[in-house]
């Protein structure tokens, strides 16, 4: 299990409607707004579908693009 | 993993995303400066306007000049010219060379110390064994300074510059063609132009400002054609909708060809060329049109094909495209300037405008690109080179000198009537002891000089006294300075630059320079007046005393430019010549009657190219002549150099930007994917280059950009001097080397 | 002894999970073959320490191109791209020691007033807007074909 450190950066004004369809996926656990445009997210799942889980949230209307700030694959077997 | 380290993990992911975010950081806003000074960019001979943003005295921004031609738009070097000012190793106070070390000296020591070992040459080997190498970045002021200091004062033609080694064959090739130098468009001609031919030039990368213009100018009518000829697929044939490969070498079969093709498809346009050409063969005979057309029998663009690789059926297309668009232009630069036959290919580019009628409307110029800054403007315009004198004069001509004696004050008949020694010509002396003092401005060319290992032996003479004015402390050529002084930087003093597009345009002063340094028109002035030169011809109180002498001595000449006074040029973003007058706003397009102020209003034809006796511009017939060291058997592949957009020439000045820095640290070499493969290289594997002249270990980076047989090293990087592997051939008419092409081998270490 | 049924379903149980480790063994492989061979002419072996390394220091574009694909990819199809207007012009190098302030999301004022103050001023002179050009404008796909003040919300449709 890879624990990421996701930066979504939206368009201004979109980022509440963003994190609320992020919180539907059970992988990703948001941690707050910042300035109406960006969004912690720490990700949960394995690095092995990162890429795929990240590419969804991409694929969100208002999304401009996500930063992964830091992951980590410690317990991964 | 427990609990606890997960939600510590957790955490840690969060918060490396929330200080990525950071808080934006204000650092040089609009409202944090106190002024904004216009100036010109320290770099490339596109010229762009900058505005130096100045507070509490230090340089904290700069961004491009909205009125001048650039729009207020640089390129990245532009964008981040301001560490550049500030560099830890600026050279701060004069140093002389004691014991083997450069050691810090006072004014008077050094400039004293300097005129003694002038005055002593000139004493016992006469005014031919002194000399100056000076640079298209100098400010105007500066050359024409040193022209008048070196051929009025010490009589000593031996002025020469960089200029010499990148334009020298764009000045023989107008020269020839058109009687005068410099291009007869402007960068106006891109925003008409319907079909651009750039051959010899990397212009996204050498002059990005004007590769944006053309690519906009693409962008706004998609039927404009860009034709990109470069044995290299650059960054500039992304936007060209034919790039043309061709053996390295073989320019002038293909230009040949291409009117061959222009003719017999009946593109060309007698009425253009039966009234304003003159034919003329190699031996300057003047011959007819057919003449012409029977020498093209031997450029068919099946015989061009067999020699340069390039398929007939490119060269008609090329051909025709150029022929049928509405409006013409042709740009380039190194590639066809720095061969043993530049000279040649200049005329062959400027035969195909002649041919076409393809001249002097809007969009239909042939545009040589100059590369530096201040090549136009200080050098070429000024006369700074062994065999000129300003405005185009020259010192073999006995009517020009007498006419420069008046202007100057100086008897008749004491300028020294023969040329002096080119550059190549130059360090040769040096190297043999016949000059033994030599004053050096704003080049350096231990590192820039071609086949260097022998005149950096030249300069490391214990009898040839070198006295350096360089800002930068990490230059190559310090190791072999005598003394050296240090120079106000850029925007530390007030002067011009001239670009390619005949456009003059005022540097302001926008802060003090550090340390001891002094504008170099005054350090030269000093060392003038000491050596022993007539304090009357070096009367000047500042650059603009300079300027306006320089105005006046262009005012007889086609050059006029006696309208740009210094008042306009702080009020305007720069000024076009010709320009007669202080009402005259500047001129776009020359030698045709309405456009050019040197045309009477009533002169009976339209177009007048008044260079040449005849009032007719030239079509040479120049034969097919390859470079002076092909590749063979021993040394297969061509070894190509040039630049990359991130920096600039020696890398004095770029490589105290981190960020370019970073961007291009160390040199490599380019190889084409299927020589590699061939040849069992890998990207980033070690291979060892190896030239008639020396070699070097450069790691490989595989790609599509040569053509295979091609290799390319940009030369920025003093650890890996790729000039001790280049060639000093030159061409016979403009003495410009061949740095574009030499015989290397090369093999993985 | 074994119920007959208990023996067979087991047997056929792990054919399925034996196959299916396989291909996704097998697709897992080939994705980083394809990933590894993708860009044979960038070097990006130094990955996490790449700016303390300077030997393996390029453009970002190098090595960008594999780790945020999508981004260098749409800045390079881009005119920024095209201009050779490089990702460091804008946002200085992530070791903090660069020349031009360190910043995901870059100050206008720093950065893109220096080539694009006349635009900036007009937009504020004209509309009062603040300089936040990013809000249309997006800084890195800002293509060749759109028109550049086409504001759109979904990366679908244009609205």
């Amino acid at each position: 299990m890879a624990i990421a450190g996701l930066m979504v950066h939206t368009l201004q004004g979109a980022a509440e409607e963003v994190e609320q369809k992020i919180k539907k996926m059970d992988t990703m656990t948001s941690y707050g707004i910042h300035k109406d445009e960006f969004i912690v997210i720490v990700a949960e799942v394995h690095s092995k579908q990162i890429t795929q889980e990240v590419k969804k949230i991409e694929e969100i209307d208002g999304v401009l693009t996500i930063y992964t700030t830091y992951v980590t694959v410690e317990d991964e077997d | 993993m427990n609990v606890s380290r997960r939600d510590f993990l957790r955490t840690t992911a969060a918060a490396s995303a929330f200080i990525a975010m950071g808080v934006p950081f204000s650092w040089a806003a609009q409202d944090t400066t106190d002024k904004w000074v216009k100036g010109v960019c320290r770099f490339c001979g596109t010229g762009c306007g900058v505005m130096v943003g100045v507070k509490d005295g230090k340089v904290v921004q700069v961004k491009g000049d909205p009125n001048n031609h650039n729009e207020g738009f640089l390129c990245l070097k532009g964008a981040l010219m301001v560490p550049i000012i500030y560099a830890k190793d600026r050279v701060t106070q004069p140093l002389i060379r004691k014991n083997g070390k450069l050691t810090p000296a006072s004014w008077d020591e050094a400039l004293n110390f300097t005129a003694e070992k002038f005055k002593q040459a000139i004493k016992t080997d006469g005014p031919g064994s002194v000399a100056y190498y000076g640079s298209g970045q100098a400010l105007t002021e500066e050359t024409y300074l040193v022209s008048k200091i070196w051929k009025a004062g010490l009589k000593s033609n031996n002025v020469e510059g960089n200029p010499r080694l990148c334009m020298a064959s764009a000045v023989g090739g107008y020269v020839t063609t058109f009687g005068k130098d410099e291009p007869c468009g402007s960068y106006d001609d891109i925003d008409a132009a319907t079909c651009f031919f750039i051959i010899g030039s990397n212009t996204s990368e050498c002059h990005p400002i004007l590769f944006k213009r053309i690519a906009k100018r693409k962008q706004s009518d998609p039927n404009v054609k860009i034709i990109v000829v470069d044995p290299r697929k650059t960054n500039t044939a992304r936007i060209a909708d034919l790039h043309v490969s061709f053996k390295p070498g073989t320019d002038l079969a293909i230009l040949n060809a291409m009117a061959y093709h222009i003719i017999d498809e009946e593109l060309d346009n007698p009425r253009f060329h039966s009234k304003y050409v003159t034919f003329m063969d190699n031996e300057k005979n003047k011959l007819t049109f057919d003449d012409y057309c029977k020498f093209l029998q031997d450029y068919t663009p099946e015989k061009a094909e067999e020699i340069s690789g390039v398929p007939a059926a490119t060269i008609r297309k090329m051909a025709t495209w150029f022929a049928e668009s509405s409006a013409t232009m042709s740009l380039w630069c190194m590639g066809l300037n720095q061969r043993i036959r530049g000279v040649w290919a200049n005329n062959l580019t400027s035969n195909l405008h002649l041919l076409t009628g393809q001249i002097g409307k809007p969009g239909a110029t042939p545009f040589s690109l100059t590369g530096q800054p201040n090549a136009c403007g200080g050098v070429r315009d000024t006369g700074g080179l062994s065999h000129l004198l300003p405005a185009g004069r020259l010192i073999a001509n006995k009517a020009h000198r007498n006419e420069m004696e008046t202007l100057w004050g100086i008897p008749q008949d004491s300028i020294h009537p023969k040329p002096g020694l080119h550059t190549v010509a130059l360090f040769d002396a040096m190297g043999e002891g016949k000059v033994k003092a030599i004053v050096m401005l704003c080049t350096n060319p231990a590192h820039s000089l071609p086949n260097v290992n022998k005149h950096r032996k030249a300069l490391a003479r214990e009898d040839t006294f070198v006295c350096l004015i360089e800002a930068f402390a990490d230059a190559e050529t310090m190791k072999f300075a005598d003394v050296v002084l240090p120079p106000a930087f850029w925007c530390e003093r007030e002067g011009v630059y001239g670009c390619s597009e005949r456009r003059y345009a005022l540097i302001s002063k926008a802060i003090e320079p550090p340390g001891e340094c002094r504008e170099s028109i005054h350090i030269l002035i000093d060392l003038a007046k000491r050596i022993g030169v007539d304090p009357k011809l070096v009367d000047f109180k500042n650059s603009e005393d300079i300027w306006n002498e320089w105005r006046k001595v262009s005012q007889p000449t086609p050059y006029n430019f006696f309208g740009i006074t210094r008042d306009r040029l702080r009020k305007s973003s720069g000024i076009k010549w010709p320009c007669p007058t202080e009402d005259h706003p500047g001129t776009n397009i020359r030698y045709v009657r309405g456009k050019d102020p040197n045309i009477p209003a009533d002169h009976p034809d339209k177009y007048f190219f008044y260079g040449k006796p005849d009032g007719r511009a030239v079509i040479w017939f120049r034969p097919y002549k390859g470079a002076a060291e092909e590749p063979d058997v021993q040394y297969p592949f061509v070894l190509t150099t040039g630049r990359v957009i991130d920096h600039w020439h020696t890398g004095t000045m770029t490589m105290k930007v981190p960020e370019l820095k970073k961007s291009f640290p160390s040199a490599y070499v380019e190889v084409n994917n299927d020589d590699a493969k061939r040849l069992g290289i890998n990207n980033g594997d070690q291979i060892k280059l190896v030239t008639r002249r020396d070699e070097m270990d450069l790691p490989a980076r595989v790609s599509d950009v040569c053509r295979p047989g091609l290799i390319f090293v940009p030369f920025h990087y003093a650890d890996k001097l790729i000039n001790k592997l280049t060639l000093d051939a030159f061409d016979p008419g403009s003495k410009q080397p061949e740095y574009k092409i030499c015989a290397v081998k090369i093999q993985k270490v | 002894m074994t119920d007959k049924s208990t023996i067979s379903s087991k047997k056929r149980s792990k054919p399925w999970i034996f196959y299916g480790s396989t291909i996704f063994f097998v697709i897992a492989i080939s994705f980083y073959g394809y990933y590894q061979s993708a860009f044979p002419e960038t070097r990006c072996e130094y990955g996490m320490p790449h700016l303390e390394s300077p030997d393996s220091a390029s453009d970002c574009y190098d090595c960008h191109i594999k780790s945020t694909p999508k981004i260098a990819q749409d800045w390079y199809e881009s005119k920024h791209g095209v201009m050779l207007v490089k990702c460091f012009v804008c946002h200085g190098q992530p070791d903090g020691k660069g020349s031009v302030p360190y910043a995901v999301d870059p100050d206008v004022n720093a950065t893109c007033r220096k080539c694009h103050d006349p635009s900036i001023k007009m937009m504020e002179d004209k509309y009062g807007l603040e300089p936040k050009c990013n809000d249309c404008h997006p800084f890195h796909n800002n293509s060749l074909h759109h028109e550049a003040y086409v504001k759109t919300k979904s990366k679908k449709t244009i609205d």
